[in-house]
């Protein structure tokens, strides 16, 4: 059975990559009132409630019938925000407008003080190094191994060989894979490639992870181990939004949550 | 400056891209290379033969001389006044068939007197007309045939015409076939490059979203297309370096007299004249592949 490391090592592990040099980002944490930016000055963060992504007024048409979602909302410095709703109700399309891959057909879509909108090339990928994104389906790189896949993400940014090397066992030990950066995905189960993608999606830092459906793939054990790595991420300053219909670890874990109703995006309470 | 830094960063992962992009290519890069190698050599051979013709057409064409061979009764001092108004001519020599006969006894080693031997001087009054420019050869020689009293001229115009009718044929030919070939090789390493695009489509996929830029996405695939080119024009300038090393053996064998020469610079620029095709159109190749990828 494959469970990461407990909490309190996690701890530890996480403090390490929050400790970051000159010019890095380094995960916001709600008990650090600066954070570095890329450019290296420090961002003052008056409150913890601090908007970091917002769909405002945001309209988005899916058929041709002119159907069409209906999306606005604030995500905060902080958040574990789960999207709810039925498969094919729009939570993929939110998370996609999130980071660039759809564009909204009104509206605003504001990430990390970028608009989101019409972005493209060097714009887009410039935003895409400031969230982290994991999938249904891992999108792993079947002839890298574990170490392979996440480095990828950090040489693909174009960061120093020496700064990929330190931040590669930390994040790998998050995610309790440390064991098997030498293996390939296909030797790992799919709770173990979910860990992989997550540690790719980590590694680099960002302000924002999504997760669309993480745990669509896996069985109750994995689920459950997925999400308490999101949770310990989150418990560390990691702003997570999670699309799910999966309603147990909804009320297990969710701090917020939105769904889809007839269209039209509301907050539901949280006990 | 930035850009630089980051070029050699990232030169050994866009390097090692590259290799492995040219191995999942496998036999469809010999497909690529082999048709840009037939190109370039096709191009390179019809290149150097026509500058070859265009050498031996200027080497005939430097003699500006129209011989002009006058009628047994008509007197070259008078015609040379008249030779002299015609356009073109910069000056005009007399060469009296006395003089003539005296130079071709001179050229014969003959001691005695010709006349005799054969019963008066048979030869006529010529004049040397130097024309001002090569163009002008050709009019100058018909208007002086026109002239009473003329009764035939000579001049190396001829051989340089045919010679330029050829580079002309040679050329057309040349940019058919090229521009065929060009095509086909343009087709064939957009097909090669594309294969390799898909096949790496989830590395593109993830590359995109962890946020590299996009010009080191498809760097790989332009410098695969771009060594897919240099190999191609390496060995093309081999075959020709070769195949001409042979017809220059055979022409000096069979046809000593023909000489069919390209200057030093001619040589030294036609490598890089391959090198540049071939390196453009591999990259054409993969821009091309690339192209609806880059959004």
């Amino acid at each position: 059975m494959d469970v990461p490391s407990s909490p309190r090592n996690l701890r530890s592990i996480l403090s390490s990559l929050t400790e970051a040099r000159p010019g890095e980002r380094a995960f916001a944490t709600q008990e650090v009132s600066s954070v570095l930016m890329p450019n290296g000055q420090a961002l003052a963060i008056s409150e913890a409630e601090k908007v970091i992504a917002h769909l405002r007024k945001v309209t988005k048409t899916y058929d041709k019938q002119g159907r069409s979602l209906s999306i606005d909302l604030d995500i905060r410095q902080g958040d574990f925000l789960f999207i709810t709703g039925i498969s094919g109700a729009g939570k993929s399309t939110l998370l996609k407008m999130l980071y660039g891959e759809e564009k909204p057909t009104s509206g605003e879509v504001v990430v990390d003080g970028t608009r989101v909108n019409k972005l493209r090339g060097h714009g887009l990928s410039h935003l895409r190094r400031r969230i982290g994104v994991v999938f249904q389906d891992y999108k792993l790189l079947p002839r890298r191994t574990v170490a392979e896949n996440v480095a990828f993400a950090l040489q693909a940014q174009n960061f120093h060989k020496a700064e990929i090397r330190r931040r590669l066992l930390p994040t790998l030990k998050i995610v309790g894979l440390e064991e098997k950066a030498e293996h390939f995905p296909e030797q790992l189960s799919g709770g173990e490639q979910q860990r992989v993608a997550i540690a790719r999606a980590i590694v680099h830092t960002p302000v924002l992870l999504l997760a669309d459906e993480p745990t669509g793939n896996l069985d109750a054990g994995n689920t459950w181990s997925v999400l308490e790595i999101l949770q310990q991420l989150n418990e560390m300053g990691v702003t997570i939004v999670v699309t799910t219909h999966d309603d147990t670890i909804v009320q297990a874990f969710a701090k917020r949550v939105v769904t889809f109703n007839e269209n039209q995006l509301v907050e539901l309470d949280v006990r | 400056m930035v850009f630089v830094q980051q070029v050699v960063t990232r030169a050994d992962f866009i390097l090692k891209e590259t290799l492995t992009g040219l191995r999942r290519g496998g036999w469809m890069n010999w497909a690529a290379v082999s048709t840009l190698v037939i190109l370039l050599f096709l191009f390179g051979f019809g290149t150097r033969l026509s500058w070859q013709l265009q050498n031996a057409v200027a080497a005939l064409g430097s003699q500006l001389e129209v011989s002009v061979y006058l009628t047994p009764e008509a007197s070259g001092k008078k015609l040379l006044q008249t030779a002299e108004k015609v356009e073109g001519v910069q000056s005009v020599t007399l060469q009296t068939k006395k003089d003539a006969l005296s130079q071709l006894q001179k050229e014969m080693g003959v001691k005695q007197d010709l006349t005799k031997a054969l019963e008066g001087n048979p030869l006529v009054d010529s004049l040397r007309v130097k024309v001002s420019t090569p163009e002008q050869v050709n009019t100058v020689a018909e208007q002086l045939k026109a002239i009473p009293g003329v009764a035939q001229t000579r001049y190396g115009g001829e051989a340089a015409n045919r010679l330029t009718q050829i580079d002309k044929t040679v050329r057309w030919i040349g940019l058919g076939v090229t521009g065929l070939l060009g095509f086909t090789a343009v087709a064939v390493i957009t097909t090669t490059i594309r294969l390799v695009v898909l096949s790496r489509r989830k590395e593109i996929e993830v590359m995109q979203l962890v946020g590299a830029a996009p010009i080191w996405i498809y760097m790989p695939f332009l410098l695969e297309g771009l060594t897919l080119g240099l190999v191609a024009a390496m060995i093309a300038w081999g075959g020709l370096h070769y195949t001409d090393q042979f017809l220059a053996q055979q022409i000096q064998v069979n046809v000593p007299f023909v000489v069919l020469e390209v200057t030093e610079e001619q040589a030294n620029l036609l490598p890089w004249i391959l090198v540049g095709s071939g390196v453009g159109l591999g990259s054409l190749g993969s821009l091309l592949a690339v192209s609806k990828y880059l959004r």
